[in-house]
């Protein structure tokens, strides 16, 4: 029984951690700002939409390293380049 | 020594029409012009136009939409200073990350008929803009920004879903087939869409076609 106090706030606080860290999850579906650096140089992208489970970018490159495009600077970053945004019906 | 002799011929060849022949066709992107003062890219007043396109249950009477919204302008230098702030890679900052944010205007609105699509489109005309902004904040690159809280039950599917965000983007518009074009942005967009499956699309863009009754 001494144990209980404890155990109950412990229980609480795991609760509580559970439920923001899932509110969390629910709300960061897409990232709003993607902004970084990479051996090409800096690249600025904002969500446009998400949809199917992509998230969409608007990407600018504020600054590109000699010989480089912002192509590269967005490819290094991870970004898949699409000409025309799929299920734009939104 | 022949072999030898002819591949760095070879490669002395492939090296040299390389340097004429380029690998990749040429790239158009957008170069940023910093701080560059663009009154002319600021409309006098801005529309916005939330929408929610698709809803399984839009005929039920039990389906119900409630958005938030605040619109804002935040000044090219405190977006630069607001993003060395964000952590490298992906972030979602509230509003109130954007230091000397100004605000445009902000709603609450709360619909229960949802029927067509017209009932799902919320519309706010003529909010001030370029008088609201201060002469020299008028740069090319500033930002617009749509802080947005939504809560949709669709009565069909007997699901709520909540979603809290922002959208930035820039005071102009460019043209789509020449991309030096660029002109005032008028209307900012907030669409909305809920799948068979119970998840939310959404999006900043004009949709395409602004008739559609796909529910």
């Amino acid at each position: 029984m001494k144990n209980f106090k404890p155990r109950l706030i412990l229980l609480c606080l795991a609760t509580v951690l559970t439920l923001c860290i899932s509110h969390e999850v629910a709300q960061a579906a897409c990232p709003q700002i993607e902004a970084g650096g990479t051996v090409y140089g800096s690249y600025d992208c904002r969500l446009t939409h998400s949809c199917g489970g992509w998230c969409y970018y608007r990407c600018e490159c504020p600054t590109l390293n000699h010989g480089a495009t912002c192509d590269d600077v967005l490819r290094q970053a991870g970004f898949e380049i699409v000409s025309s945004p799929e299920c734009l019906v939104v | 020594m022949l072999t030898e002799f002819l591949t760095i011929a070879v490669l002395q060849l492939s090296f040299g029409f390389g340097s004429f022949w380029p690998v990749t066709t040429p790239q158009t992107f957008q170069v940023r012009e910093p701080f560059r003062h663009a009154p002319e890219v600021y409309a006098d007043q801005l529309n916005f136009v939330a929408t929610l396109v698709n809803l399984p249950g839009a005929a039920k009477k039990q389906s119900r939409w409630e958005l938030s919204y605040q619109l804002f302008f935040i000044p090219e230098d405190k977006y630069q200073e607001a993003l060395k702030r964000l952590p490298r890679g992906g972030s979602n900052p509230p509003p109130e990350h954007f230091h000397g944010r100004i605000l445009l205007a902000r709603g609450h609105r709360k619909i229960t008929r949802l029927g067509t699509i017209e009932e799902r489109t919320i519309t706010l005309n003529g909010v001030p803009f370029k008088q609201k902004i201060p002469d020299g904040l008028r740069t090319k690159f500033g930002v617009l920004m749509t802080g947005y809280a939504v809560k949709i039950f669709d009565g069909e599917l007997k699901t709520t879903v909540y979603l809290s965000g922002i959208f930035l983007t820039d005071p102009f518009e460019t043209d789509p087939n020449d991309q030096k074009q660029v002109s005032a942005r008028k209307t900012l967009y907030l669409n909305f869409a809920v799948t068979p499956d119970g998840t939310l699309n959404y999006s900043q863009l004009a949709r395409k076609n602004q008739n559609t009754t796909r529910k």
